[in-house]
């Protein structure tokens, strides 16, 4: 996913150009704006292409994430970039389960 | 009889409101399906419609643009909600029920601080949920019930005024309100019987109202000061475009808090005095509160109010009495922690809008608390400029619910709102730390997912423990409800790899689904449990709220057949007097076998009898009515039955049938003073 296209913006749109065309975006494929007419299978479609825009707004409109995206895309650019992270097993969850899996 | 009251309500009213609502006879209604916006505050709650093209308020049953939160059962087991309610607080201190949005979606250990300040019974139930108990009609209610109540009552009002069934509505909530509090929101629209198509944050309500047709860009902040909650939110409006910046808040603050530091101070006040602690007598202590009320909203505009509470309570020297006053310096005082309160979520909020305060163009005050002169001073000094005040702080977020409810029904169309959720969602992990998944703020609606590993080696299980707060470890923020995804296949730790969607829909309400990667195995838990109830819950108090509504329409009908049985029967009567020997006499002993009946039928208490016997007696007096004019020299007997409301209502003069049946209700109180009023 190209956030650039997304929000049909040039790579070296302005930061109000990008607010411009994420407003323009939101009025056309916000699902409240089909809540009345759309069938339900619009509507999920505008919900995930909703979801795209913002997405592509939020990074965009970020100065430090749009330069990450530029240089090393997508996922570099992933809010809070969080590594796996450990469960405890129901019932097992001794402290030395816990400082084991720590460790490792 | 109930239908014509329902239609000549709005009639009424239009008369009293003047031109204001000119517009709104002549907009052509193009929808068949009315949306309201619905304010459900914590003391006073607000109903509001798109008229026209514009938001208006909409007026309840007696007349007034919002209605007390209030619900209450009498000794006789029957319920009052609003006003009405409210006014019999101090003499059924127990079995009045207000403030209950401070208890609505959540647990028991919660609310310790507002169940000592509520003169009604607070309990915990098997689950740990908070329970409201009803001595008169030996029930226990859960939060969502009593709300249900009100928000019956709201548009059943509405109904009557807009001259339409109302079963569709937006409701909102503060914004910092978490899942649960949503989701029992939503589940009191759906006891009252109402399609919730929207729950929406009161600030950015507040804000829809407020920008609507104003078509400028600004940044604007939102400070949301009601009965029991405080929000700030922080806005940028452009092009259509609503978008929440940042959302920040205290759900345990709000006018209730100011009253009850009144209320100590006098209560304080006595017992050093006369050694009586009058918080312990529930009656006494609701006359305070109600003092306290009063005394406050005084203070907004005067600098002192006296208080004046005779017979507060009896010692073995006599009767005690309250008699003092408060000065507003006092009241400040009393309250200057609480207003210094407000502060920290203005500053958090708009250091998470990423905004200096020389970059909001507007302040605006939502909420009857704003009105504290010490309020808006704290405001003018945190911002640095004077608050917006075109706005009415008591019904701009019904309004702007009312604009959300245009949007949805496709009567609006060039405005969107996206809101955010306003605060982070994530589940526990390891070492009971809390993994974020949907940081606060982030814009609605939205879904996110993550990988999550197990902890030990030929784990199948995992319990996943769905948390909504701010803070690092499990315990200091709010557990939403636990699920459990089994069968993952035995490996060493580390290796499976479970995939944990969360979705937030626009109505800010969470759902949850975990998958195994391995298997493909998926859970697909909604979230319940914590603090809400289940979805049989809702069902079984969604008929009891129906059956209930049914029984009171029974009772109501009863009430109604009664009044205007009696005043036909007397109304018949003065006629029968006043035209003497005028009448024939067959027909005459006619209408006098009737009368015994109707009479009969009052006596026992029948309704069906009562209108089966009206109708009959209608019809003699017809005919008596018919031979009187057939007779020569009529005139005197035309001018005789006059009175709308009489039997001969609906062939009199100038007054259709519902004027006339609407009279007949109202003549219950006191006709001769109510006619002029209605007409």
């Amino acid at each position: 996913m190209d956030y650039y296209r997304v929000l049909q913006v040039s790579r070296d749109a302005s930061s109000a150009e990008i607010k411009a065309a994420y407003r323009k975006a939101a009025l056309t494929c916000h699902p409240d704006r089909h809540a009345s007419t759309g069938s339900a299978d619009s509507q999920a479609s505008m919900a995930t292409k909703f979801a795209q825009i913002t997405e592509a707004y939020e990074t965009l409109s970020d100065v430090h994430r749009r330069r990450v995206y530029d240089r090393d895309g997508r996922s570099a650019a992933a809010r809070d970039p969080t590594g796996a992270s450990y469960w405890r097993q129901r019932g097992a969850a001794t402290s030395s389960t816990w400082s084991e899996a720590e460790k490792a | 009889m109930m239908k014509s009251r329902i239609q000549s309500m709005p009639r009424a009213r239009t008369a009293h409101a003047g031109a204001r609502f000119s517009s709104r006879r002549s907009s052509v209604r193009a929808r068949a399906e009315k949306v309201v916006g619905i304010d459900l505050g914590t003391t006073n709650s607000a109903v509001a419609a798109m008229e026209g093209g514009k938001p208006t308020i909409v007026t309840n049953a007696e007349g007034q643009r919002t209605t007390p939160s209030v619900v209450a059962y009498s000794k006789t087991g029957d319920q009052l909600v609003g006003q009405i309610a409210k006014r019999q607080a101090v003499v059924n201190p127990e079995n009045t029920f207000f403030s209950v949005k401070r208890f609505i979606g959540r647990r028991m250990e919660e609310v310790t601080s507002e169940c000592t300040q509520v003169p009604y019974t607070v309990v915990r139930d098997a689950n740990g949920n908070v329970k409201i108990q009803c001595s008169n009609i030996d029930k226990e209610f859960a939060a969502e019930e009593i709300s249900a109540q009100v928000l019956r009552k709201l548009c059943e009002d509405a109904g009557k005024f807009l001259g339409e069934k109302v079963d569709k509505a937006v409701i909102t909530v503060p914004a910092y309100f978490n899942d649960s509090q949503r989701q029992a929101t939503k589940d009191a629209g759906k006891i009252a019987g109402i399609e919730v198509l929207r729950i929406i944050n009161e600030p950015t309500a507040a804000s829809l109202a407020y920008g609507f047709e104003k078509g400028s860009n600004e940044t604007i902040l939102v400070f949301d000061l009601g009965g029991g909650t405080f929000d700030v939110s922080v806005l940028e409006v452009g092009d259509g475009v609503f978008e929440v910046l940042s959302t920040s808040g205290d759900t345990h603050l709000g006018g209730d808090d100011f009253d009850k530091r009144i209320v100590d101070f006098l209560a304080d006040d006595f017992k050093s005095a006369e050694g009586i602690d009058l918080r312990t007598d529930k009656q006494a202590l609701q006359r305070l509160m109600e003092a306290a009320e009063k005394t406050k909203q005084e203070l907004s505009s005067t600098t002192q109010s006296s208080v004046s509470l005779p017979f507060i309570t009896a010692t073995a020297d006599g009767p005690k009495h309250i008699d003092t006053t408060i000065t507003r310096q006092k009241f400040e005082e009393l309250c200057a922690d609480l207003i210094d309160r407000c502060r920290i979520p203005v500053e958090s909020a708009l250091s998470d809008a990423k905004l200096s305060l020389n970059e909001i163009n507007e302040v605006i005050l939502v909420g009857g608390s704003t009105r504290i002169p010490a309020v808006q001073a704290l405001v003018r000094s945190l911002t640095g400029r004077d608050p917006n005040v075109t706005v009415n702080p008591d019904e701009v977020v019904a309004l702007g619910a009312a604009v959300q409810g245009g949007v949805l029904a496709g009567e609006v169309s060039d405005i969107v709102l996206l809101d955010v959720t306003p605060l982070s969602l994530g589940l526990e992990t390891l070492g009971g730390v809390m993994t974020k998944i949907i940081p606060r703020n982030t814009t609605l609606p939205t879904s996110k997912s993550e990988v999550f590993s197990t902890a030990a080696d030929g784990q199948t299980s995992v319990e996943i423990n769905v948390l909504q707060g701010e803070r690092e470890m499990v315990t200091d923020n709010k557990s939403l409800g636990n699920f459990r995804l089994d069968g993952i296949p035995p490996a060493p730790r580390g290796v499976p790899q479970v995939e944990v969607k969360f979705d937030i829909d626009a109505n800010g309400i969470l759902s949850v689904t975990a998958s195994d990667k391995g298997t493909g195995k998926q859970t697909d838990i909604k979230i319940t449990g914590a603090s809400t109830l289940s979805d049989n819950e809702v069902e079984s108090m969604m008929k009891d709220a129906e059956a209930n509504a049914d029984a009171d329409k029974e009772k109501r009908d009863a009430i109604d057949t009664k009044n205007s049985a009696d005043s036909m029967l007397y109304q018949t009567k003065k006629q029968l007097t006043e035209l003497g020997d005028k009448i024939p006499e067959d027909v005459k002993s006619k209408v006098e076998a009737k009368l015994g009946e109707l009479e009969e039928a009052i006596n026992s208490d029948n309704t069906e009898k009562m209108k089966a016997a009206q109708e009959a007696l209608q019809q003699e007096v017809m005919a008596m009515g018919q031979s009187m004019y057939q007779q020569p020299g009529a005139d005197a007997g035309a001018a005789g039955p006059g009175g709308p409301g009489g039997p001969e209502g609906p062939g009199g003069p100038g007054a259709g049938p519902s004027g006339a049946a609407d009279d007949v209700i109202d003549a219950d109180f006191s006709p001769s003073e109510d006619k002029p009023k209605d007409k």
